[in-house]
């Protein structure tokens, strides 16, 4: 999955900084098993929570959801999201590259934008938890 | 506010943060040397010249290390890179960069108990 960034950061690369455009991110493997159920355990709660409340359930099951969407879920079913957060770094570190090819680290991470952390967040799930999940 | 010193910033090698030997981190911000001489200007009058030497505009940082197995391999891995790598220096209230940087020593690997290894860093400017 490749994901534009909103707002660039410039990081290290080849001995100068330079413009980190977009993230190249991989599907999970076992390798980051712990931080993706952990997700999906939030995911879980969050869809439970929403649909025992007054929120009707969605018609169309076989729509995937978008990234914004996923969030709003997660954000009313009362989802911890504070450690869906830390879930994803620890994927991004195993998982990503910058710009196609260069390693992403914990302090890269720090430099992004919440509304990129959170727009990630929402297709990460939605391209590799949530489809996953509707199969 | 009371001021207050610098001393325990992040430092960051290729994006990654070091943890270094408290106290160790050293640099110049890379102006060069420049020389003040005086002129005779006539009648007994003298006037200052300014001469920047531009032969040293580079910067230079240093730090230790504890000789763990992780920093010997990754101190090695900056060798390799030559001067393909950049230094950052993140605190509260400065930052500073120093990019193309390289080690220019063969860094000598004192492996003890409580034994340190120093590293020597050269390269553009501060910005």
């Amino acid at each position: 999955m490749n994901y534009e960034l909103k707002t660039s950061f410039k990081y290290a690369k080849g001995g100068d900084k330079e413009d980190a455009t977009f993230l190249d991110i991989s599907s999970p493997s076992n390798n980051v098993i712990k931080h993706v159920t952990l997700i999906e355990k939030q995911l879980f709660k969050a869809i439970n929570n929403v649909s025992s409340g007054n929120e009707p359930p969605k018609e169309d099951q076989d729509q995937k959801l978008k990234g914004e969407e996923i969030m709003m879920a997660l954000a009313a079913g009362d989802a911890n999201l504070e450690k869906c957060y830390d879930a994803l770094k620890e994927i991004l570190i195993k998982t990503c590259k910058i710009n196609g090819d260069d390693k992403f680290t914990h302090d890269l991470f720090n430099l992004m934008s919440y509304a990129d952390t959170k727009c990630l967040m929402g297709d990460y799930i939605s391209n590799f938890l949530f489809s996953s999940l509707a199969d | 506010m009371g001021s207050r010193i610098v001393s325990t910033a992040n430092i960051l090698v290729n994006n990654t943060a070091i943890p270094i030997v408290p106290n160790t981190f050293t640099f110049t911000e890379g102006f060069g040397d420049s020389t003040v001489r005086v002129a005779s200007a006539g009648n007994g009058r003298t006037e200052t010249v300014y001469s920047d030497n531009a032969e040293n505009k580079k910067s230079s940082c240093g730090f230790e290390l504890f000789p763990t197995a992780e920093n010997i391999e990754i101190t090695r891995t900056w060798q390799f890179n030559k001067n393909q790598n950049v230094i950052e220096v993140v605190d509260e209230d400065i930052t500073r960069v120093f990019t193309n940087a390289a080690i220019i020593t063969d860094i000598e690997k004192n492996l003890g108990a409580d034994t340190t290894m120093p590293l020597e860093w050269e390269s553009d400017p501060a910005s």
